[in-house]
């Protein structure tokens, strides 16, 4: 899942993979803003045909916090 | 050949003006290919008995219709089936895709766009950006007019660029005169937000900025890109049609007031005629948002099959310009960003 996570982030936000880790902070380590959030939230809603519902779409900081949540959502 | 994606529903005449504009579009630009989206059986229903090159059409079948009272963020993310959203989607995923026009909700193209397309590199924050006639024949461009309530300097900086890069490349006017929406015309009028843009915008080389303006003078000919917050920008561009229409609305009550008045109308009718042509937005196309990663216009709710083709055209002409490869390299070069 992280994999996925991190190509997606990758594309969206133009940086080499290998500098993504999963304790980057998505704001402060990979320079996103709050658009960036929503556009990596929404493409994960697409492509995982699942909604992420308001109230947890605040609580992402990290990578990690995107994937564990996904890892959830899996299960 | 340029590609683009047609939200074929969610308009007040859809999808019959959609089909029909597209149609009209594929007459005009021997390497347009359209992909119309919506309901296919109904869309192939609007094209039976009409003349067209039916390799240069695609369907994206989606079942599902976004109605203008639905709440944007929402449909958005649920309405995964509707038009305009498999027309996003495709947009984002599909690279030979250069635009996507629509008639849907406002809201909810906003939200789509900004949400699942991305923006330019360097890009803070997209902006729509309509166009209306002026009174010198010309045409005056109004960045932000919706996308952003609250903006910084900064933002409006952007806007500024982006719509002057439009107005150059898309309609050919030259070294556009852009001026900052405020309620004087002095350097020091307005709250600090406009005071220090108008400091900015002076001291940016890559626009020709004419100062600030008075809502008064949109139409005036003055200007050719008006920057404004999308609170007010949306604010002025309402109020001036509004205007336009209610004062030729009661213009044609007095004229049939009176039986004499009747006889001078007859006579005048040419020139009404003509000056109902140059109010009708149905000429002008669509509002372009601009900084998006890749083209998306916005024709009005009530576009018939000429207002569908215009924003057509609009799309078509801001591909063939590569707007964006000119704005991005305009804003990086500025902002110091890497290519």
């Amino acid at each position: 899942m992280f994999e996925e996570v991190k190509a997606i982030l990758a594309k969206q936000l133009r940086r080499a993979p290998e500098t993504i880790t999963l304790d980057s902070d998505i704001k402060k380590d990979l320079g996103a803003d709050s658009l960036d959030i929503l556009q990596l939230l929404m493409r994960v809603e697409d492509d995982y045909g699942i909604v992420i519902p308001d109230q947890e779409l605040a609580g992402f900081r990290t990578v990690a916090d995107v994937v564990n949540f996904l890892n959830k959502q899996k299960q | 050949m340029i590609k683009i994606v047609l939200d074929c529903f969610g308009g007040d005449h859809s999808p019959e003006a959609n089909v029909d504009g597209a149609i009209a579009a594929l007459g005009q630009f021997d390497d347009l290919h359209l992909i119309l989206s919506g309901d296919e059986s109904a869309l192939r229903k609007c094209l039976e008995g009409k003349s067209y090159d039916p390799s240069r059409i695609e369907f994206l079948h989606a079942p599902q219709v976004i109605g203008c009272n639905e709440r944007p963020t929402d449909v958005i993310r649920l309405k995964r089936d509707s038009s305009m959203v498999k027309a996003i989607r495709l947009l984002r995923d599909d690279d030979s895709v250069a635009a996507m026009v629509s008639t849907g909700s406002t809201g909810a193209l906003v939200a789509g766009a900004l949400t699942r397309l991305g923006r330019l590199r360097g890009i803070i924050r997209p902006a729509f950006c309509p166009i209306l006639p002026t009174m010198n024949g010309g045409l005056v461009g109004i960045c932000d007019s919706g996308a952003n309530v609250e903006v910084t300097p900064e933002h409006l900086r952007q806007f500024a660029i982006m719509a002057s890069l439009y107005m150059e490349n898309v309609y050919g006017v030259s070294k556009p005169r852009v001026a900052l929406l405020n309620v004087g015309k002095e350097a020091e009028k307005g709250d600090e937000l406009r005071q220090t843009a108008y400091k900015l915008l002076s001291e940016t080389s890559e626009i020709n900025f004419a100062g600030n303006m008075e809502s008064r003078d949109l139409l005036s000919g003055n200007y050719d890109v008006v920057v404004a917050d999308g609170f007010s920008g949306n604010v002025l561009v309402k109020t001036t049609e509004g205007t336009a229409l209610e004062l030729l609305g009661k213009l044609k009550k007095e004229i049939y007031a009176k039986f004499i008045y009747k006889l001078g109308g007859a006579l005048m009718a040419p020139m009404f005629r003509s000056l109902k042509d140059f109010m009708n937005y149905q000429n002008y196309g669509g509002s372009v948002l601009l900084g998006t990663s890749k083209v998306v216009v916005k024709g009005h709710g009530s576009s018939k099959a000429t207002a569908v083709c215009k924003c057509i055209e609009q799309a078509y002409r801001m591909q063939l310009s590569d707007l964006g490869g000119k704005i991005e390299d305009v804003i990086c070069r500025y902002d110091h960003y890497e290519l």
